[in-house]
Order: C-alpha cells, then structure tokens, then sequence
C-alpha cells in the first residue's frame, strides 16, 4: 500500500489572547511567525519549507479548530476524495486557504475536522538553498525545527481508529488495548515516524497536545530550562514514553493548550514492516510515563 | 486591576485559611501555603481547577468559555489559576478539588 499522506501540515489551536500568546510562542517555544492576519496567525518551526504548520487563532476557549494532512501527490488528494464517497463520509471542498490550494475537509468520528491538501506555497526553511549550513544562528527560545503530530480524544477510540485506519490509510504503530482485546488509544502513522496522529479516550473534538520536534538530548533538556525560565506551566518531563520510546516534555501555553517537545531522535523509524505493538491497560502506566511508571494525575484529564 | 490586599481565603467545609496577595491567583496562593490540590494547564482552559465562590469578589482573569460561562460565574464558579481576590473569600472545595494539607512535619514553616 502506498504512502499518500506526507505528513501532518497544519493545526489550527485557538488562543485566549493572540498578543501574549504569540509572544510565547515566538519567543519562548521559538517558532517563526510568517503572517499575521486579523485574528490568526501563521507559524512554523525553522526547518520547515512550506509557509506555516501552525495556525494561532483568537477565539473564547481554547482548543483545536481543525487539523490538516498534506498528501504526497496531487492525484492522492483525488484518491482520498474517491474513499470518502465510497465509505460515505460527508466532505466539503475549500477551494483555497491562506497560501494554500484545493482541500477536502469532513468531520472525523472522533468529531475533530480534518482536512486533506497538497498544495502550499513552498517557501523554504530559513537556511538557503546553496551550500547551507546544518543550523541557523540567532534563534529565540526552544525553536524546534518542524511539528512533528498531534493527540486527540475521542468518546469511541475504536470507531476513531477504524476510521483513520480504514478510510484514511493510516497504519497503526502502537496500541493500547483493554482486558477485552479493544484498542483504546492508539498511534497512527503514514510518514515514516511512529506518528502522524495519536488517539486517545475522551470528549468529541478534543485537543490533547501539538508536538514539535527537537533533534538531541541537549535540546531536550535546554527546552525544559528555557520553559523553566519563562515560569511556563510543565506537565511532565523530561522523560520518555514507552509508546513511540520518545523522549517528551509536556507543558501548557498561555491560553492552556498543551504542548509537547518530542524527542524524534530517540524515537524509533517505522518501515513498512513494522507491525503494530500492544500495550495492555494494566501497563499504560510505563506506557506513557516510562521512567515514573504511572500516569500523572493530569494526562487523560487534563485537555482544551 | 487592582491588587490591595493581602485577603485571607477562607476554605469550606475545611476550614483552612490560606493569605492571598492581591497580585496572585487563588491557585498560586494555595500552593505557596504548602497545600496541594488538583489544577491542569493554569492558563484558564482546561477547567480543572474550577472551585465555587461562596462570599466575596474576585477579578476572573482570561478564562475559556467552554469551561467557565456566564451562567456558571453567576453561580459562584471561577476558576483558581486565574482569579485573583479583590476581597476576602470564602471557598467551597469539592471533592474534584482534591485538596489536602501534608502534615507540618514535612512542609516547615519559614518565618
């Protein structure tokens, strides 16, 4: 089966206070602000080449307004539109976006809104084209080069996996599964990483956490001093997940959503060999928290 | 805004007091005493920390909506990492609170 979806380009988070928050998020998470307009903002971490990954919006709440997988080739975006008629999933077409072209956008049975696209104005990372150096100099805060995936909840995981294993594709790298065999969260894959997208118990349409990917151990801990620094609220880390093997800080944004660097360095690369790996529910404790082996009193609680 | 103060913060059914700076959350001041209790992104948008105002004024700070409405404010809820006192309080705590005091013996005082 080919790989269609290259990864997860864009989430749209909402912010309490666009103003404070982008300050945040440029000079204390370090993404680079590429545009703002009226009440959202586009960002994107610096290794990235098309015009934005994130989307801040100004609303009442906070929370996910819509997440986006970008396809490999146009034509896929084609392929997927033929799936979502033939499992009779109801679509819209948006002929265009904010720098980007044609996207098919449905409500997934976790209840989140989910769009597809290829087309996003290529705009290259910060680094130039010919002979570049590996890393820019003078960047603000943690400044993780790209947005690696998103969790969210669900109030029928199984039907929400199904749903984006099914019709969307997506393989499944991890599990985890109750005494009667049924999944309830699991980690959900196409680009070449154990996740594009991770679901996991809960209310329709909620955020768990973005995550942005830092590339070393030294990063990893010098993001927790930068957080530390700014008095950001820390949910959790540094520490590693026994799912995915990752290395993770959760922490929370200004507006309350919850953040996570991961570490993709130290989690493993998928090949279309790998076959799913379970976790049973009276393991979920090492399966999230590997080093404290329980869950904190916040993770399938605490979310926007 | 105005930050006079310190107020004292009542707790029912406890009874536990905790002073709160005009300048700091309820939340904050809670933690400071050596208290614990159960809170989760102190930004205003989970609703974790969400307790009810059974006397006094507070100013509410940035809060979601979706977790805190009007109508909710009205019956007394706030939500602890946010509000800030603008009088004395009185607090009731709930059970989702999880509120609880470590023993003297392992949370010194300091002057």
């Amino acid at each position: 089966m080919p790989y269609r979806i290259s990864r997860l380009g864009t989430v749209e988070i909402r912010s309490l206070d666009l103003d404070r928050d982008l300050d945040y998020y440029v000079n204390v998470l370090g993404l680079q602000l590429t545009a703002r307009e009226g009440r959202t903002a586009y960002l994107k971490g610096w290794d990235e080449r098309h015009a934005y990954s994130l989307m801040l919006t100004e609303a009442d709440r906070a929370g996910m307004v819509r997440l986006a997988f970008r396809t490999v080739d146009p034509e896929d975006l084609d392929y997927y539109e033929n799936r979502l008629r033939q499992f009779s999933v109801k679509y819209d077409v948006i002929p265009e976006d904010y720098r980007r072209g044609r996207a098919l956008r449905f409500t997934a049975p976790s209840g989140h809104v989910v769009e597809l696209y290829n087309e996003m104005d290529y705009t290259g990372n910060v680094l130039p084209t010919v002979n570049p150096p590996p890393w820019p100099e003078g960047l603000k805060g943690i400044a993780p080069p790209r947005l690696d995936h998103t969790l969210v909840t669900a109030p029928e995981p199984p039907k929400a996996i199904q749903f984006f294993q099914e019709v969307l594709e997506f393989r499944v790298s991890e599990m985890l599964v109750n005494p009667e065999g049924v999944p309830i969260a699991a980690w959900l894959w196409q680009r070449p990483s154990p996740h594009d997208i991770a679901i996991v118990p809960g209310r329709p349409g909620g955020f768990h956490h973005a995550a942005f990917a830092v590339d070393s151990a030294e990063a990893l801990f010098r993001a927790a001093d930068i957080l530390t620094m700014h008095k950001a609220r820390i949910d959790y880390g540094p520490g590693r997940h026994g799912i995915t093997r990752g290395t993770t800080i959760y922490f929370f944004d200004p507006s309350g959503n919850r953040l996570e660097t991961f570490g993709g360095y130290t989690a493993y690369q998928m090949d279309p060999d790998c076959r799913a790996i379970k976790w049973t529910t009276d393991q979920i404790g090492p399966a999230v928290f590997y080093y404290s082996q329980e869950l904190n009193e916040t993770f399938l609680s605490v979310y926007t | 805004m105005a930050a006079a103060g310190p107020y004292t913060v009542s707790f029912s059914p406890l009874g536990d007091r905790v002073v709160c700076r005009g300048d700091e959350t309820v939340l904050a001041a809670i933690l400071r005493s050596g208290a614990k209790v159960v809170f989760g992104c102190r930004g205003g948008g989970c609703g974790t920390c969400k307790m009810r105002l059974i006397s006094g004024q507070v100013e509410y700070g940035r809060c979601s909506a979706a977790v805190l409405s009007e109508a909710e404010k009205a019956a007394g809820a706030f939500l602890s990492c946010r509000a800030q006192p603008l009088s004395d309080l009185t607090v009731e705590l709930t059970a989702a609170n999880r509120y609880r005091r470590l023993s003297a013996a392992y949370w010194p005082t300091f002057g």
